[in-house]
């Protein structure tokens, strides 16, 4: 395969050194509230016996998913065999693995012992879908490193067979990955909010949204630290497509789960609460996650004076990706907020919280971890594209 | 406690099952004395109301050194029309007993059982009546936990074990009946049979140590001796016990049984 | 410690309640006396289970869940007292024989 060069980010000193020390204090900053919570417990925390996964849930998830998203172009230039696409392949790998990596991290660190991270790692129950995660997560960071080595191994890249072997079987694991991910709160039939099997497909359709608008954002980045055009206009309007096809893909997902939870009155409880009695909930969802992640970044992409713009792509890909994080929160803790429903139909009332909506405000430490995450996924983005030749040649 | 020992020379050297099977009416037998001799446990109520606060020996099946096997399940009736408005006998036996407590944060504080007052919104008609974690058969949290922590006993109490827990809160996702808390400070002066710590879950244990040793859970003691005595302890398996002959013969509710959890605690007057 | 590993498993998950496989009957045994005449617990130095451990500098968890001493004091608590904090070997073995019993 002729003709593809790629470079090493090439950066004046202070464009690159100044973000990468920027991301090791946030990295610092949330290792030292991790150690905090371990020491004194999670009561440092906004999390409670109510609201049980909150803010490190909420970026490790988002991370998660962003990451199998983030193959995105890897995919479709190899499994789908468009080759315009095969220039931010490399890069599109390096970032998933670093996203997986960054969720991970935040996940681990939230646990209630950490330092048994060992036990996690070597006493599965087979039953349990969070076990097969772990799987998941593994075998996607085993066999992602093995396709950016396939593609970047001087022998190993000129056989177009091997190739779409690593590649395809990439896609299929990134796929069941989502699935899974999604399942962790698709199969609890415990809670109102969740037990529905569209949490998966609506996790495919944010997996593909995020990851893409990581993967614009970070050729931003990187275009702007090396003061090159790394992606052409012609590949930009492909994003814009993109982007707008996953936003609607996701508004789509999201409008029939709570069609379908509305229309059973078994429900009616849970979507009043979600959709207009929630607070601060209800906020997030209308403000946050509709409106700034979908309506306005869907109007400056489609809109013709401004969707053609640079500008406009990157604006809307940090739009998306606050309304990712908005959305996060209302499914992972707006979700448990509503109460379970231990004798339906009636009002249960006690010491324990029953009955009653449940409040949770995030703390600085759990907020710091969390934003540690999206570091530690940056850090190793910016250090791999200094020390490899992953960035696609500046469009001509 | 008597009845075990006895039970272990009638059948000495004998595993478990093949005990069981060699021995059955033998077994059946010293329950059956046994059950006559337990007038101390046997409570009068009145109205001829009788009440066994247990009505077999654990430790009837089972020597200390062997094995707790699927031949027993450990359950509770639960009488709700007993249940008088504001009492909470059954909550501070547990809190004694296993040693949680009220730290003053009720956001993040354990509690193993509490008092639910239920309302019918339609005509405010109440009744209240003790939570607990309810023993399923088929427990979600168990069928979550990454690292098989949550576990059942094969003789159908539900515990976890916090040598493996990672306190990762998936099982109080998946609990339907908001069953169990996250200790989220650290913890001194721990009961000794009622090992907790911070970082991991815990919930009711139906008191196994006093049912490993041939007692009943202290609610169920503490509302017989000082409540209503609404709460009967017994081996659901066990055809003759109490509990399996008022669960056969009278009307009895589980709650959220429409999630197929097939809860070991049943209720009644609902 | 591998042995009470494997008890351990035998207590939590079969039920096992004989005392060689109790933690419990351990610290019941070998509770040490404090200055005050009762048990120590695992914050002391002289706590049966930290001579040892803080001599091979092995920390343990144990006793962030499980109670470091007898619930009713002075039960059967030793009337042994720690040699010193010199941690030498030989006053560290001559201490376990006189609290291991
Ligand atoms: S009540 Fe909850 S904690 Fe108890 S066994 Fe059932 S699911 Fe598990
Ligand atoms: S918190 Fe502990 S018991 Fe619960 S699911 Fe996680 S590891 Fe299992």
């Amino acid at each position: 395969m002729p003709g593809i060069a790629y470079q090493k980010l090439e950066a004046r000193q202070l464009l690159f050194w100044g973000p990468l020390a920027l991301n090791a204090a946030v990295i610092a900053a949330g290792l030292g509230a991790a150690y905090v919570m371990e020491h004194s417990g999670h009561i440092v925390t906004g999390m409670n016996n109510q609201i049980v996964w909150g803010t490190p849930h909420v970026f490790a998830v988002f991370l998660i998913v962003a990451a199998s998203g983030a193959l995105n172009m890897a995919s479709i230039a190899s499994v789908f065999g468009r080759r315009e696409y095969k220039p931010y392949a490399r890069l599109s790998a390096i970032l998933s693995i670093a996203l997986l990596v960054g969720g991970l991290a935040v996940l681990v660190l939230d646990l209630g012992r950490p330092d048994r991270l060992v036990v996690a790692m070597t006493t599965y129950n087979f039953r349990s879908i969070f076990a097969w995660n772990i799987f998941l997560y593994v075998g996607f960071l085993v066999i992602v490193t093995a396709y950016l080595f396939v593609m970047m191994d001087r022998r190993a890249s000129r056989s177009t067979a091997l190739g779409k072997t690593v590649g395809g079987l990439a896609f299929v694991w990134r796929l069941v990955l989502t699935t899974g991910t999604g399942s962790i709160f698709g199969w609890l039939v415990a809670r109102q909010a969740y037990s529905a099997a569209i949490m998966a497909p609506l996790f495919i359709a944010v997996s593909l949204l995020y990851g893409l608008a990581f993967t614009v954002i970070m050729l931003a980045i990187t275009g702007w630290q090396s003061r090159q055009q790394l992606a052409g206009s012609e590949m930009l309007q492909k994003f814009r497509g993109l982007l707008i096809v996953f936003i609607l893909a996701v508004f789509y997902f999201t409008l029939v789960h709570h069609l379908t939870k509305m229309y059973a009155s078994e429900h009616y409880g849970i979507e009043r609460f979600l959709l207009r009695d929630g607070g601060t909930y209800t906020a997030v969802f209308w403000i946050a996650q509709i409106l700034i992640g979908s309506v306005v970044p869907l109007l400056l992409l489609v809109w013709p004076k401004s969707g053609t713009r640079h500008a406009a792509i990157l604006i809307a890909s940090v739009l998306v990706l606050i309304g990712g994080l908005a959305q996060m929160y209302v499914i992972i803790i707006a979700g448990q907020a509503y109460p379970l429903d231990l004798f339906p139909g009636m009002e249960v009332t006690s010491s324990f919280h029953d009955g009653r909506m449940a409040g949770y405000r995030a703390s600085l430490p759990e907020l710091l971890l969390g934003l540690g995450g999206v570091a530690i996924a940056m850090l190793i983005c910016a250090i791999a594209v200094r020390l490899l030749p992953l960035l696609p040649r500046p469009a001509t | 406690m008597s009845c075990g020992s006895k039970c272990a020379t009638g059948c000495a050297g004998g595993t478990g099952r093949g005990c069981a099977g060699a021995g059955r009416d033998r077994i059946d037998e010293e329950r059956r004395s046994f059950m006559r001799g337990a007038a101390a446990s046997v409570m009068s109520l009145g109205a001829g109301v009788t009440l066994y606060a247990f009505d077999a020996d654990p430790a009837a099946a089972r020597e200390p050194g062997e094995k707790v096997t699927a031949k027993n399940r450990w359950g509770l009736l639960i009488d709700v029309s007993k249940c008088a408005d504001g009492c909470s006998k059954c909550v501070t036996a547990c809190q004694d007993e296993n040693g949680w407590r009220d730290t003053g944060h009720p956001e993040t504080d354990a509690q193993w059982i509490r008092t639910l007052t239920v309302k019918n919104p339609n005509n405010g008609a109440t009744f209240s009546l003790p939570m607990m974690c309810q023993h399923c058969a088929n427990p979600p949290c168990v069928d979550v936990c990454p690292t098989g922590a949550s576990f059942k006993r094969a003789d159908g109490i539900v515990l976890v074990d916090k040598h493996t827990c990672i306190g990762c809160r998936y099982c109080m996702m998946a609990c339907p009946y908001k069953a169990r808390s996250f200790i989220h400070e650290p913890l001194q002066d721990q009961k000794p049979y009622a090992p907790r710590g911070k970082g991991t879950v815990e919930s009711c244990t139906l008191c196994v140590h006093r049912v490993d040793s041939g007692r009943i859970p202290a609610c169920v003691e503490a509302c017989n001796d000082t409540a209503g005595g609404a709460m009967l302890f017994g081996d659901l398996n066990d055809p003759s016990s109490e509990i399996a002959k008022r669960v056969t013969a009278l009307r009895t509710t589980r709650i959220r049984a429409d999630l197929g959890t097939d809860p070991g605690v049943y209720y009644r007057n609902i | 410690m591998i042995v009470l590993m494997h008890q351990r498993d035998g207590t939590v998950h079969d039920g096992i309640r004989t005392s060689r496989f109790s933690l419990k009957g351990c610290i019941d045994c070998h509770a040490v006396k404090g200055a005050d005449g009762k048990p120590v617990t695992i914050a002391s130095g002289d706590h049966f289970c930290r001579t040892c451990h803080d001599y091979a500098a092995v920390r343990i968890d144990c006793f962030e869940c499980h109670a470091s001493r007898p619930e009713s004091a002075g039960a059967s608590a030793g009337s042994a007292s720690f040699p010193g904090r010199e941690h030498d070997g030989a006053a560290l073995a001559q201490y376990l024989r006189s609290v291991g019993r």
